[in-house]
């Protein structure tokens, strides 16, 4: 179906050590190296200021890069000047040009993309017949709504057919029930047509549900590449484990290692835990909340402690529970008996789940 | 709620209040003004109460004088009746209705239709006869009993809106719209009624017809034959060239200031705002400094070439040079806001849609521009029109309407019809102008579509356009610098061309002041025109400021019915040129209900009406930045919404109410064309001295004023920048800001 001249298959974005500064010391993106293969969705996922749209924009040739160098395919395209790159971007506000309607915003890259005249027309309408709003076309963008919006953002960038396209946090506009339908179908039409796309999200619970790989961003570095699966069971630091879903994270002594297991005290209790790369001294415990529970019986290997606050929150209900090792987060599905806040009880912490970090 | 716990013995306080005010005014105070000015106290001592020039309206009353005025006691016993009545009734607020109604209807029916010789209107005099007695304008009596109707009135329309109604909105409202009747629309309708008046003091058309349809007002004998355009042709054609040059160079300089790399380019910010604090026609006459008949260049270049020097400059290219340097900030001001309105990430979308940076700025940035470059033309365009200064130093043959009408008033001709007519011709055009900007391009602006905006910058010039903009930018700089270089040069100058010694004979003469024994003697011809300029100005500024907050006020936090005629009618005066106000002010304000003429006041009320669309500009534009919630919140609290505006609201509008005073001082201490006609002899201004002065050719001493007076103006702008301190925008949150409408005149 392409009409488009040059080749334009999805294409594998790499970053080799590469940094941004703005002005002279301020680092927005500190020496990363990454890649994005042909045909994935890969998502940057970090707190607010960590570099994801720096990171974005630089593929899309809108910010400078001051060391370093990023490829498309095989071609250095450090210093390409925007305009001429095979990328498309949707912005964080759509930046739909108000003075065109639908049909014309969608045309706009097509009028500057070398095609004959007489086939912009017939692109533009499948493009937005794509994203199902052909029967817009005539309006203007202030005439339509958010999510509406939203998707013509979508088909001006995907009638480009783009090497890649970029995504900035494409629902910080929509409201939160348009929010999961809209990022299953930009799943859907990565998925169908083999996209390559760079998504941008601080928001984690989204980039678990559509990426094949999240890049976690933290101060202009990156702290781990995985899968969602990876990240969400073998978190390998602190800021991730405690990112991505939530831990809760505990001091702890590690007093010895051996090639099978490790033994590490918290809170007065010694656990035995399957083997994992660490060394001696103190150390830092991560469990999440799901894999604390409740034993009613006085069993020795808990830990004891008093229930601060329930919280019910429909098939789960979360307690703050205060022991000796500190406050608790624990999540209980709503299944089992309601306990009051001040009861006495015990928890039971899974040592298979426990991930130990260094300081 | 107190007063309606404790039943009828806590009486409505603001109608208790206004009673008092009304009775007070009409027992004890003046009824007239006083002839020797409105500050004079020696009528105490003169007569009063008693003498009817200084009597009360009871005594007046009460010695069978001025037996018209009777109606008048009709409000108070309304209010009376009115406090005798259940408080939320409906009666209640009828009463107050009706006693102020009538109290207010009264007032200005007698006082339009009996003046200083009898009846005013002929069909009135038919009917009743003709009337020996005589009244003059209104004094400090009729002025605070015609407030206390008002505010009866307003208080009885607020009762009548029940718990929405408040009484100080409703009040401010109808205070504001009186105001604006009085000043703004009723001189504007007293010159259209002059318009169609002949000789006999009647009505006629065919006299207007005849008048309005004049060829020399019309005639296109400069497109058909060898001969002269009316002048109605003259200003269009000349506002239409200032239009276009100053929309052209602002958008130049404004593309100079945001895209371009140029190392030093706040300078030309700077540079490009001088002319905004200097008198127009000052402008006017360094052009002819420079290129007039002894002029720098013109002496320079027929020394040269052996050419003789001529008067092209006087004339069309003259005015159109100095209007163009005196109007591009304005144009300036409007672009730069509208080119940093244009969200970056339009133009980063552009680009990432494969469009190259001179493909983006064609279909992307200037379109979204274009609206502002309209508004700008028609700035232009209107501030060209309304010009009075630049013509009547430069015209030369050129005649243009505004000067037309002024010696239309004032020259040997002395036809206040002719004048009326060509004011009426001016209006329309300068109307239409802000007619068409206000709705047609109000709506035609494309506001930034909402939702969280992305971070970018906006887009570089592509390297043609960047170094046109640059070049075309510096020369124009280049040239406002020499224009002003001449300017303070010239001050320094013995006589300009003739003998080009330096000296500061102009400042002693303008500005000596000598010592003596009885303390010091203010001996410079200056002084007295300087001091009248500070102090007036120094009064209208705050007046301005006040009732430009007041109005945006009410406008940005109220929802009541005639709104957009309200906030139209407050905008109103922007369109209409100085000239035609000061036409019209004395046509209105020279005879009984109000007579101001030849006072200081009618200058200060020249000036804040003529100045309030600024005020109210910048009040909304920061009113509209502080969350409603703030004052709702404190509205909430149990606040009336007195104290919300003086205590939330006030304070937090700090920086609006300082360039609202900037704004109003400058102006006053600038502005010509209204001012030519409502100076006297005690009450001079500057800038109708100085041009006093030009027309005398005496250069030398001009100038100097002038040079004074921008360095002045300079030097208060410093000390209120100093005090607000410098508002920081951050660029990159560009998405938010508007465009369109911004009146930065
Ligand atoms: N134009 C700019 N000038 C200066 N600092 C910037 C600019 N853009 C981004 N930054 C800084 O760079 C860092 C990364 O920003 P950004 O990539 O926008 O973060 P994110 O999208 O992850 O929230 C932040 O600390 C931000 O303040
Ligand atoms: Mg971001």
């Amino acid at each position: 179906m392409s009409l488009r001249p040059k080749k334009s298959a999805a294409a594998t974005v790499t970053f080799r050590d590469v940094t941004k500064l703005y002005g002279k010391d301020t680092v927005a993106v500190d020496n990363i190296s990454l890649t994005v293969e042909a045909g994935t969705l890969v998502t940057l996922l970090g707190p607010s200021g960590c570099g994801k749209t720096t990171t974005l924009r630089m593929i899309a040739g809108l910010e400078g890069v001051n060391k370093g160098n990023i490829f498309i395919d095989d071609e250095d395209i450090t210093n390409m000047p925007a305009s001429e790159r095979d990328v498309s971007m949707v912005f964080q506000s759509y930046a739909l040009f108000p003075h065109k309607t639908v049909i014309e915003n969608v045309a706009y890259g097509l009028h500057y993309s070398g095609l004959i005249k007489s086939a912009i027309p017939v692109k533009a309408k499948e493009g937005l017949s794509l994203v199902g709003l052909e029967h817009l076309a005539e309006r203007y963008p202030s005439e339509l709504s958010g999510g509406q919006q939203q998707r013509v953002a979508v088909a001006r960038a995907l009638v480009l057919e783009p090497q890649v396209l970029l995504f900035d946090e494409p629902l910080s506009n929509l409201d939160a029930k348009l929010r999961r339908s809209v990022r299953e179908e930009i799943r859907e039409l990565q998925q169908k047509l083999g996209l390559t796309v760079v998504y941008v999200t601080h928001d984690q619970e989204e980039a678990l549900a559509v990426s094949d790989k999240i890049i976690v961003m933290n101060k202009g570095k990156i702290a781990q590449i995985g899968s969602p699966h990876e990240l969400y069971e073998k978190p390998t630091d602190l800021f991730v484990a405690n990112f991505i879903g939530e831990s809760n994270i505990l001091d702890c002594m590690i007093t010895s290692v051996t090639d099978k297991t490790v033994e590490v005290s918290v809170g007065g209790k010694i656990f035995n835990i399957p083997a994992q790369h660490i060394k001696k001294g103190p150390a830092k415990l991560a469990i999440r909340p799901e894999h604390i529970s409740f034993h009613n019986a006085q069993k020795k290997d808990g830990f004891s402690g008093s229930i601060l606050s329930a919280t019910y929150v429909g098939a789960k209900t979360e307690y703050q529970v205060e022991t000796k090792a500190g406050k608790l987060f624990v999540m209980v599905a709503s299944t089992e008996r309601l306990r009051d806040v001040n009861t006495k009880i015990n928890l039971g912490l899974s040592p298979d789940k426990m991930l130990l970090f260094n300081d | 709620m107190i007063s309606a716990l404790t039943g009828h013995y806590h009486r409505n306080p603001t109608v208790m209040l206004w009673l008092m005010v009304g009775l007070f005014s009409s027992i004890l105070l003046p009824w007239y003004g006083i002839e020797d000015g409105f500050f004079d106290l020696e009528w105490i001592i003169d007569g009063y109460p008693l003498d009817s020039d200084f009597a009360p309206l009871f005594f007046l009353l009460g010695q069978g004088e001025k037996l018209w005025l009777t109606p008048l006691i009709m409000p108070f016993f309304f209010a009376f009746f009115a406090l005798t009545l259940p408080q939320r009734s409906s009666a209640f607020s009828w009463a107050l209705i009706i006693g102020g109604g009538l109290g207010l209807i009264w007032m200005c029916g007698q006082g339009l239709s009996i003046g200083i010789r009898g009846w005013q209107i002929a069909s009135l005099q038919e009917l009743f006869g003709p009337l020996d007695e005589r009244q003059f304008g209104m004094g400090y009596g009729a002025i605070l009993y015609f407030a206390s109707c008002l505010f009866l009135f307003s208080t009885g329309l607020a009762e009548q809106r029940g718990t929405m109604g408040d009484k100080f909105i409703i009040g401010m409202i109808c205070f504001v719209v009186m105001l604006v009747g009085i000043f703004v629309f009723y001189p504007i309708i007293k010159l259209i009624i002059l318009a169609f008046i002949d000789e006999q003091n009647a009505y006629s058309l065919s006299l207007f017809w005849e008048k309005i349809s004049d060829s020399r007002i019309w005639s296109l004998g400069c497109v058909f034959a060898e001969r002269r355009c009316g002048v109605a042709w003259n200003t269009v054609f000349m506002a239409t060239i200032v239009g276009f040059l100053t929309t052209t160079l602002g958008l130049v300089f404004a593309l100079l200031v945001t895209r371009t790399n140029l190392r030093y380019r706040r300078i030309f910010r700077a540079i490009s705002i001088i002319p905004l604090i200097t008198p127009p026609f000052v402008i006017g006459l360094a052009i002819i400094l420079l290129f007039g008949l002894s002029g720098v260049v013109s002496t320079t270049i027929s020394d040269i070439f052996g050419l003789t020097p001529t008067r092209w400059v006087y004339g069309l290219p003259g005015i159109v040079i100095a209007q163009t340097l005196a109007y591009t900030p304005i144009a300036f001001l409007v672009l730069i806001g509208v080119v940093e309105s244009v969200s970056p990430s339009l133009e980063e979308a552009g680009l990432t849609l494969r469009a190259n940076p001179s493909q983006v700025f064609q279909t992307v940035s200037l379109p979204l521009i274009r609206p502002g470059l309209a508004n700008a033309f028609l700035l232009g365009f209107i501030e060209s029109m309304a010009d009075f200064g630049n013509p009547l130093v430069l015209g030369g043959n050129y005649d243009v309407l505004s000067t037309e009408i002024f010696f239309a008033i004032v020259g040997a001709q002395y036809d206040q019809g002719r004048a009326a007519v060509l004011a009426l011709v001016l209006l329309s055009f300068t109307l239409a102008a802000f007619y068409i900007q206000r709705f047609w391009l109000g709506r035609k602006s494309y506001t930034t579509i909402t939702g969280k905006g992305d971070s970018g910058y906006n887009m570089k010039l592509p390297p043609l356009l960047s170094r046109t903009v640059i070049f075309v930018g510096s020369s124009w700089a280049f040239f406002t610098i020499v224009i002003y270089s001449i300017i303070v040069y010239g001050s320094f100058v013995e006589m300009w061309g003739l003998d080009n010694s330096l000296t500061f004979k102009h400042y002693i003469t303008a500005f000596s002041v000598s010592i003596e024994e009885n303390g010091i003697q203010w001996t410079g011809s200056a002084w007295n025109s300087f001091s009248t300029t500070f102090m007036i100005a120094a009064i209208a500024a705050p007046l301005t400021a006040a009732i430009g907050l007041v109005t945006a006020y009410l406008l940005t936090r109220h929802n009541f019915r005639g709104k957009n005629a309200f906030e139209f009618g407050t905008m109103l005066s922007f369109a209409i040129p100085g000239t035609v106000i000061g036409v019209s002010y004395i046509l209105a304000f020279n005879v009984p209900p109000i007579e101001i003429t030849g006072t200081g006041i009618i200058l200060i009320v020249s000036f804040v009406f003529r100045n309030m669309p600024v005020g109210v500009r910048s009040g909304v534009a920061a009113m509209s930045q502080i969350d409603k919630s703030l004052d709702e919140s404190s509205l909430t609290l149990g606040a009336g919404s007195f104290h919300t505006f003086t205590k939330i609201v006030l304070p937090l509008l700090r920086p609006a109410i300082l360039a609202a005073l900037v704004f109003s001082f400058v102006r006053s201490m600038t502005a010509i064309s209204a001012v030519i006609f409502l100076v006297s002899a005690e009450y001079d201004m500057a800038t109708s001295y100085i041009i006093g002065r030009v027309e005398n050719n005496d250069y030398g001493l001009a100038i100097a004023y002038s040079t004074t007076l921008i360095f002045l103006m300079l030097l208060v702008i410093i000390l209120l920048q100093i005090m607000v301190g410098k508002t920081v925008t951050n660029r990159r949150q560009a998405g938010t800001e508007t465009q369109g409408g911004l009146n930065v005149t």
